[in-house]
């Protein structure tokens, strides 16, 4: 096995260098990066001001009529301080706050229901039995199904409620010191849509509007790394084929070690596109800082930028989920990278390329149009498809589109992004187990471009002969 | 050192493209493989080069099974190629790499195989020729001259790529070298510089394996022979000794005067081939040719070129895998 992998590096370091080095690669670099490094100054030129994200954040909060407060854990110690954390808060600060007993619940959760006005509540529950599956502190928002806008809006505020969770308990401790025990117990929140009949639905599919356009950048930066790192090794390989080099590489490497060095060379190639993309748009927000600096000379970094690394939106981010996510972006670009490197052997021509690419397009297309079709859905809060979101979230097709986004925002759990991670590994290595199968045939192949089915009827051969 | 092939079989499906193949290489020299289009010299030579796999048989390097991937071999392949927009430094450098060759070392080989196959101007860039002591090393001169770059392979001639692929071949120092249809495509010129250096490794008692169309170059340099017909050996052993069983059975004949021909007719000898310069002559042995010369000078014949020898290894090649063909 080691020997099938003997000199991959060695191919990898020439076609990364190659790649790097060539004329088209130096030009969009260039490119990418100019438009990446100028894009806030840029922004703030043709806007006026640039604070686009604090606006937009704003007004999604302005939905909310009256924060109704129902505090069930003992004696309603907590619900004032929330209300008094609410009224001093810059978003919710111009909000009417109401605390309300908890015989009033029926009435006050049949005004959230009807309400017009973004009335919404916040339920407050606390379970001290250990044993129980809703052990701890449960917020819950409840919203009325009027104003198609709130529901962002009361998901926004749940995560705002999460925040001062311990901050709240914390300030009780100067007047009671049992809350210390406290602290230190799991709190968790939903958000709830009151419908019609009072018909509870929790938002659990729910995309807000930052989520979804975080989720969706990271879809279309996977789609072009994916894109770009999967053509990269067909035409490689194309040419190597055309070019007859691949000739005199085969009697120092094997055919594994050929595509794994490829295969490497452009994820390496398209993440350090991204990469240093990413580097160019952090540093234009600080160019733009320094171009348009704020009232007192201090530094003006955009609020797009803030809110993108607050907690609100990247609510999953942690060292380790945002290592989780990184090595299933990698993995996805490995993964797709073999499945461009077997439609790049199936052509001997330059000029029949596109027609042995159709493979490759059509596998990526069914990957990564799957989430998104299920993100678009998420947005409309119909993005709870049950075991069909399941398997977007776990088969390596098209976990790589939307899992590493969904981990960092917090809409899948770091669990599930290990699982998928672990899958996409498994994934990786079953291409493997198939290149080596039918990858020795395909690089000698001389003919026409290869369908689906005669590289299934080369691996059924290639397995019956061994 | 040995390569020893032993019933080797390779199949595609059902179709054998190596049937029971075995042959070996001794003594350091050159074998030859010969066969026509699809005989399956190549696919023995990718079998052998560790690049394709085998059905039956086993192939030995000094009497081991051979591991091509951790053996020192060169490799000229029948189908050309170099990356075209890639510079010719930066490919043999890959290519000697690969090939686990210091880049010190792999730089000092580019020059001497450079030189001897006088590809050197391609290589460099005149600037790093002219003067090491000119310390711009080519980007802008006094004159303002844009800065020079290196040649890619898609500026080279079709022969001086083939120059560059065989310095590839040759990078390493390989003991053991397979050179698949070397002198193809190239002019007399470029055709003699290579066939130097095929006497060079040679000499240097190198094991090197040939495949050709051109017999003449496979006689010049070869000494043992397999030739291959749609997978099956037709002929194989020492050249010498094939040729002699065949006996001086060709006659080359030139006479001036008198017509020949009916004398050709009366012994009853085939004519192979009649040219402006004369007769090739198939006898049953040189007993009958003697008769036959002793006839024409008592017949006053004017002979002006005589010669018996044995057939060529085309001959031999066109005879054995015709008659293959045939059955």
């Amino acid at each position: 096995m080691k020997n099938k992998f003997k000199g991959f590096m060695d191919i990898f370091k020439f076609a990364f260098v190659q790649t790097v080095k060539s004329k088209a690669f130096v030009v969009s670099q260039i490119i990418i990066c100019a438009i990446a490094l100028f894009i806030f100054p840029l922004i703030t030129i043709f806007s006026g001001d640039g604070e686009g994200g604090e606006q937009a954040e704003i007004a999604s909060s302005e939905y909310i009529g009256t924060v109704f407060i129902q505090d069930e854990f003992k004696d309603g110690a907590l619900g004032e301080v929330i209300a008094a954390e609410l009224g001093s808060s810059e978003v919710y600060g111009d909000k009417k706050t109401v605390v309300v007993e908890k015989d009033d619940y029926d009435d006050v959760f049949s005004q959230v229901e009807k309400s017009d006005q973004g009335d919404v509540l916040i339920r407050i529950q606390f379970v001290e039995d250990v044993n129980d599956v809703d052990y701890g502190f449960m917020y819950s928002v409840y919203y009325g199904e009027a104003i198609e806008e709130l529901s962002e809006a009361a998901s926004e505020l749940s995560v705002y409620v999460d925040d001062i969770h311990e901050k709240v308990l914390a300030s009780l401790l100067v007047e009671d010191e049992t809350m210390a025990s406290y602290i230190s117990k799991d709190f968790s929140y939903e958000v709830n849509l009151v419908g019609a009949d009072s018909q509870i639905v929790e938002d659990e599919g729910f995309l807000g509007q930052s989520e979804y356009w975080v989720t969706y950048a990271f879809l279309m930066v996977a789609i072009f790394t994916i894109s770009i790192g999967g053509s990269k090794v067909a035409e490689q390989l194309v040419t190597e084929k055309t070019t007859k080099v691949i000739e005199y590489i085969m009697t120092s490497v094997k055919p594994m070690a050929l595509i794994t060095g490829k295969v490497l060379a452009a994820a390496a190639s398209v993440l350090f596109v991204i990469g240093s993309g990413v580097v160019c748009v952090l540093l234009s927000a600080v160019l733009n800082g320094i171009i348009f600096p704020n009232a007192d000379g201090s530094i003006a970094i955009p609020e797009v930028v803030v809110s993108f690394f607050n907690s609100d939106i990247m609510a999953g981010a942690n060292p380790l989920s945002i290592v989780v996510a990184l090595l299933l972006l990698i993995g996805g670009v490995i993964f797709y990278g073999f499945i461009g490197g077997i439609a790049g052997a199936t052509v001997s021509k330059v000029e029949e390329m596109a027609e042995g690419m159709k493979l490759y397009t059509f596998t990526m297309l069914i990957g990564a149009y799957l989430p998104m079709f299920m993100m678009i859905m998420s947005q409309t809060g119909a993005g709870d498809w049950g075991i069909v979101t399941n398997i977007i979230y776990l088969l390596p097709l098209t976990s790589v589109f939307i899992v590493p986004a969904y981990i960092l925002i917090g809409k899948v759990t770091l669990v599930t992004g290990l699982i998928s991670l672990a899958i996409m590994v498994v994934g990786v290595l079953l291409m493997l187990v198939i290149v080596s199968h039918i990858f020795e045939h395909l690089i000698y192949y001389n003919g026409s471009p290869l369908k689906l089915k005669d590289l299934i009827k080369i691996y059924k051969d290639k397995r019956r002969a061994k | 050192m040995s390569l020893e092939v032993r019933n080797l079989v390779k199949k595609y499906g059902e179709k054998t493209v190596v049937n029971n193949l075995s042959f070996k290489m001794e003594k350091p020299g050159v074998y030859a493989l010969l066969g026509t289009n699809g005989a399956g010299k190549t696919t023995t030579i990718r079998i052998i080069l560790g690049m394709l796999s085998y059905d039956e048989g086993e192939i030995l390097w000094d009497g081991k099974p051979i591991d091509p991937m951790s053996m020192n071999l060169g490799y000229l392949a029948e189908e050309r190629g170099l990356y075209p927009k890639f510079t010719l430094m930066d490919q043999l450098l890959y290519f000697a790499k690969l090939k686990k060759v210091p880049k010190s070392v792999a730089k000092e080989r580019i020059k001497y195989w450079a030189e001897k196959l006088e590809v050197t101007e391609y290589l460099y860039r005149s600037a790093d020729l002219a003067s090491k002591a000119d310390k711009t090393g080519g980007r802008k001169s006094a004159f303002g001259k844009k800065k020079e770059k290196e040649k890619t392979a898609d500026q080279l001639s079709k022969g001086n790529q083939q120059k560059i692929q065989l310095m590839a071949a040759l990078l390493s120092d390989p003991e053991f070298i397979v050179l698949d249809e070397p002198l193809s495509g190239l002019d007399p010129v470029n055709a003699d510089i290579f066939k130097s250096i095929i006497k060079e490794l040679i000499s240097k008692d190198k094991y090197v394996i040939m495949s050709s169309h051109q017999m003449a170059t496979i006689e010049e340099f070869c000494k043992d022979i397999t030739i291959l017909n749609r997978g099956n050996v037709v002929l194989q052993g020492d050249l010498n000794e094939i040729k002699k069983s065949y006996g001086r059975v060709n006659m080359f004949l030139k006479c001036e005067g008198k017509d020949v021909t009916p004398y050709i007719e009366s012994f009853g000898l085939t004519v192979i081939n009649e040219t402006p310069d004369g007769y090739q002559l198939k006898v049953t042995g040189e007993e009958q040719a003697g008769q036959f010369l002793r006839k024409l000078v008592e017949e006053n014949v004017s002979v002006i070129k005589y010669e018996l020898r044995e057939p060529s290894l085309h001959e031999i090649f066109v005879e054995k895998v015709g008659d293959s063909n045939e059955k």
